[in-house]
């Protein structure tokens, strides 16, 4: 399968750590210096559409002090293979760029 | 998921608002882009779905061939164009004039490059209100060592000058300010510079800076200005700039500024702190509340005083005002509500229409994507049609408001009303809004035609859609009555101010005013001074007679606020009591008739009272003539002498109550104290005494310029202003008034046209669909008024429906015009009934003529095509 670009974000935020809607859009905000800027209709889309593939889940447990309403998002072992994946595939495009000398040698970022 | 969502959305736009305003509606303005575009979305997980063969087409907008699509379908339908253009026009502009004029009233910051981090600097209350009218200059020096809050921190008071030289002598309203003051407002002047500290250092003789308007009225718009001189106050000032002609401080009324060294300006100084770079109000607040608790060790402030910072925004506005703007601006959004309500009605009908060529091209293998895609091409185009119509409309619109505006939302405000980028982006949000509200959900809804479904069937019934027209024109029914009944009740209080009886007779009369400046007229000589100048007016051609007071019913005077104490009574009851100060020659000009008693003589004693018959009432009936009495807390008892007719000296305090007294003109005593606002700044500013002179007439009054050259025969230098016959002082009084009713009274017209419009859309469409029941039911013998009963039925009982929900509405929502009434109260009888027999009226009109269509349907004919 190949992911969006907005769908990549998701799963690789909530993959750090358990996180509601507002701290996701924050997270890949500030994750991609305001590249990927998500709408909230957007994200519960994809959320809506991530729970029923079963690539995340509800947490359990939730900060006592925190809105009731929020929800946490983590990852479930299918969706880490699926970012897994992902992240290969891109891997495998980006060394393929470097060995055609399009990116410098060895450099990460 | 939904609350959940929804607490996220709020924590996002709350966010956003934080980091700025704009930011704010940037980003609101996208989420609500998302939240409509929905449907359209794709799914996240597998992006490409088999019925889209390229990628090509599921770009998010339309394609180039699909806008040529557009225009050809738009050219070929031009009166459903020509409606929605025009509609969207209609209501685009009215919003941007109502918004243009609300952004400047409340919603703006300050129109200066600082103006963000402007604040002004206020002692207040444990409330938060404004105590006082300024800081001390000790308490404006310590706070300027906190450089730590503050980038600069200056001082102005207003002030008053007498100009002399190039022109007419003119009374100017300006400000004595600090040298750094314009500098920390980021200003720039058109011509010449800024005032510098060097200018207060050494003394540099008196410098000015003047207004655009100042320079064109009294320098012709001369270039070599900087040098200049200009007379004020009986001093030479040398003009060091010209501001360009948008700038105001603090408002279009001041427009000549001086430079003073802060202390020697005496008085309170008004504040004006430009906040560090990068420093948040609530921070700054913070710490200002820091420093002042380590203050407040050594000089106590009063319980919970402190010095708070206050941003521009509309904080000048009064209530009054302020409420009618609010309503306005609610109203003019409601229009355009049933705009987009009666468009997207039209839309549905339009889909409809097309329904089976649609149907056939998605048969032929076209993708529902691509038909959307056309669709909302066409509406966009309308509504960028719709958009630039409406901001041309507005362009003049703009200049009919501020001509129609009174004076506090025009020229007492810091910023000037007109149509700039910030309102462009305004009118681009609301038209974009309209269109996908009018526009995307029609374009979704015809797209789902199912091929089979729309091919079988030759005439679809349409039910679907029908249910849901129906319910659109209930909800603009309902809406154009809460607007009617507004605007029923704003009429209905302004024709009653309209025919307010004054009490006097304002026809023939015309007053001009006189600020005769009080050191070279001190109390003493002012009396033969006006003796003179009221002398040289009564000697005019056909003048019958002419009288000075402080002010004209509507227009000045001074006020008394306390309990009124009777002699030998207790004191009692809070009063308000407009006191007329004027001369013996004021019953007779005025024609204002006196009761009982006798007006007032050449010697009067100052504390003779004339006064009116409801305040004779209160003070005791036919008995108070000869009794004495006081507002609590004054040394002096009046004794009444005359008893007057009623007179409406101000509609805003005869809420209060309508007691006016009238006592002499010129005393003995010195007059209480200026209000600080024009106490003089630093040596600089010359308080006026403001005098109204009044001149009846028998036929045509004098010109202006025979009046003014008549008073400058006595002293040239004497300033003349505001020559109006008083009927115009009267009218003006009521501009507030007839700006509210006037622009209410616009949208609700508009509100139910479009309604009644939407009612006939509906209606035609019914006769369209039912063409053949219709037919068979002539056939079957029906009468023409069983089938008139029919469709005006239908058309009555979805009015009715939508008239009881906006009376509801209406009851609960008038009180917020409370206000805004003179005399009508918000659930007027009147008002209430009126509007819902205007709809329905209008409703039977909008029925009659579908109905109509209907009986000519030939039975024969439908039958036939069956």
């Amino acid at each position: 399968m190949h992911l969006t670009k907005e769908v990549f974000y998701v799963l690789a935020s909530v993959a750090e750590r358990p996180r509601h809607g507002y701290a996701i859009i924050q997270d890949v905000q500030a994750s991609t210096g305001d590249a990927v800027v998500l709408r909230t209709g957007t994200l519960y889309n994809i959320l809506k559409r991530l729970l029923e593939e079963g690539f995340i889940a509800e947490a359990d447990r939730r900060p006592a002090d925190d809105d009731e309403r929020r929800r946490y998002y983590i990852l479930t072992p299918a969706g880490r293979e699926l970012l897994k994946a992902e992240a290969a595939r891109l891997e495998q495009m980006v060394s393929l760029a470097r060995a055609r000398r399009m990116l410098p040698k060895g450099a990460n970022r | 998921m939904k609350p959940e969502m929804a607490s996220t959305l709020r924590d996002v736009v709350r966010g956003a608002f934080a980091r700025g305003f704009l930011t704010g509606v940037r980003t609101a303005a996208a989420e609500l882009m998302d939240i409509l575009l929905a449907p359209l979305r794709r799914d996240p997980l597998s992006p490409r779905r088999p019925d889209r063969p390229s990628p090509k087409s599921t770009a998010a907008l339309p394609s180039l061939q699909d806008w040529r699509t557009a225009l050809r379908r738009a050219r070929s339908h031009p009166g459903y164009c020509v409606i929605v253009v025009g509609v969207l026009a209609l209501v685009i502009a009215a919003n941007t004039v109502v918004f243009s004029v609300a952004d400047s009233a409340m919603f703006r910051g300050l129109p200066y490059p600082n103006g963000s981090r402007i604040y002004e600097l206020f002692n207040a209350d444990a409330d938060g209100n404004p105590r006082g009218p300024g800081l001390t200059p000790a308490t404006f020096d310590e706070w300027r060592r906190h450089t730590e809050v503050f980038e600069a921190l200056e001082a102005f008071g207003i002030a008053n000058f007498l100009a002399l030289g190039n022109g007419e002598p003119e009374q100017i309203g300006g400000a004595v300010v600090t040298p750094g003051l314009f500098a920390a407002l980021g200003a720039h002047p058109a011509r010449g510079r800024l005032f510098e500290p060097r200018d207060v250092e050494r003394d540099g003789g008196d410098l000015a800076i003047i207004s655009d308007a100042v320079w064109h009225r009294r320098f012709g718009g001369a270039d070599d200005i900087a040098g200049g001189t200009l007379t004020l106050n009986d001093r030479p000032f040398t003009i060091v700039g010209v501001m360009p002609p948008h700038f105001r401080f603090p408002s279009a009324q001041h427009q000549v500024w001086v430079v003073r060294d802060r202390r020697q300006m005496p008085g309170r100084l008004q504040t004006m702190a430009l906040l560090n770079r990068g420093l948040r109000n609530e921070t700054a607040q913070e710490r200002l509340d820091t420093i002042a608790a380590a203050l407040a060790a050594e000089r106590p402030q009063p319980q919970g005083w402190r010095v708070r910072l206050m941003s521009e925004r509309g904080m000048r506005l009064n209530p009054w005002t302020r409420s009618a703007l609010q309503v306005l601006t609610m109203a003019v959004l409601a229009v355009l509500l049933i705009a987009c309500a009666n468009l997207a009605n039209l839309a549905v009908a339009q889909a409809l229409a097309r329904r089976q060529e649609l149907a056939i091209r998605a048969a032929l293998g076209a993708s529902r994507w691509r038909l959307v895609r056309e669709l909302l091409a066409e509406h966009l185009l309308l509504g960028a049609a719709g958009g630039i119509g409406g901001l041309l409309l507005a362009w003049w619109g703009v200049q009919v408001a501020i001509a129609m505006a009174p004076d506090e939302l025009t020229i007492w405000t810091a910023n000037e009303i007109r149509i700039d980028g910030r309102i462009l982006a305004f009118t681009a949000l609301i038209t974009i809004a309209s269109t996908v509200l009018f526009g995307i959900f029609p374009a979704w809804r015809a797209s789902r035609a199912e091929a089979g479904d729309a091919l079988k069937t030759r005439t679809g019934s349409g039910v679907h859609y029908g249910r849901l027209r129906t319910l659109l024109v209930v909800a603009e029914v309902a809406i154009s009555v809460v607007l009617l009944t507004g605007a029923a009740l704003l009429i209905r209080s302004f024709t009653r101010l309209t025919h307010l009886e004054p009490g006097f007779d304002p026809r023939g009369l015309t007053t001009l005013s006189l600020q005769v400046p009080t050191d070279r007229y001190p109390l003493s000589a002012r009396r033969e001074y006006i003796d003179r100048i009221a002398q040289t007016l009564r000697a005019m051609p056909g003048v019958e007679s002419v009288s000075a007071s402080n002010g004209i019913p509507t227009d000045g005077g001074s006020i008394h606020f306390g309990r009124l104490e009777v002699e030998g009574s207790a004191p009692d009851g809070d009063v308000v009591l407009p006191d007329a100060h004027v001369d013996p020659a004021y019953f007779s000009t005025m024609k204002i008739r006196l009761l009982a008693g006798r007006g007032f003589t050449n010697d009067e004693p100052e504390t003779s009272a004339v006064v009116s018959e409801s305040l004779a009432q209160r003070l005791g009936g036919a008995g108070a003539l000869g009794r004495r009495f006081r507002v609590e807390g004054f040394k002096d008892w009046w004794t009444v002498v005359g008893i007057a007719a009623e007179v409406r000296q101000s509609r805003r305090l005869e809420r209060d109550g309508t007691y006016e007294m009238y006592t002499p003109m010129w005393r003995r005593a010195a007059p209480p104290p200026a209000p600080a606002a024009a106490r003089p700044a630093g040596g600089t500013s010359r308080s006026f005494d403001w005098i109204r002179m009044t001149i009846r007439t028998a036929g045509a009054p004098p010109s202006v310029a025979q009046i003014k050259a008549a008073v400058w025969n006595i002293d040239p230098a004497q300033p003349v202003a505001d020559v109006l016959p008083v009927d115009e002082v009267l009218a003006l009084s009521l501009s507030q008034d007839r700006f509210g009713a006037v622009l209410m009274g616009t949208f609700a017209a508009l509100a139910l046209m479009l309604a009644a419009a939407g009612l006939y859309a509906v209606l035609a469409q019914l006769v369209a669909q039912r063409r053949q029941e219709i037919g068979i039911r002539i056939a079957l013998g029906a009468s023409t008024a069983d089938v008139a009963r029919l469709i005006v039925g239908r058309g009555i009982a979805t009015t009715a429906v939508g008239i009881a929900i906006g009376i509801a509405a209406a009851w609960l929502t008038s009180h917020f015009l409370a206000n805004q009434l003179y005399e009508v109260h918000p659930h007027d009888p009147v008002s209430f009934a009126t509007v819902p027999a205007v709809l329905f009226v209008v409703a039977l009109l909008a029925s009659w003529l579908p109905a109509r269509r209907a009986l000519t349907v030939d039975p024969i004919e439908t039958l036939r095509a069956e």
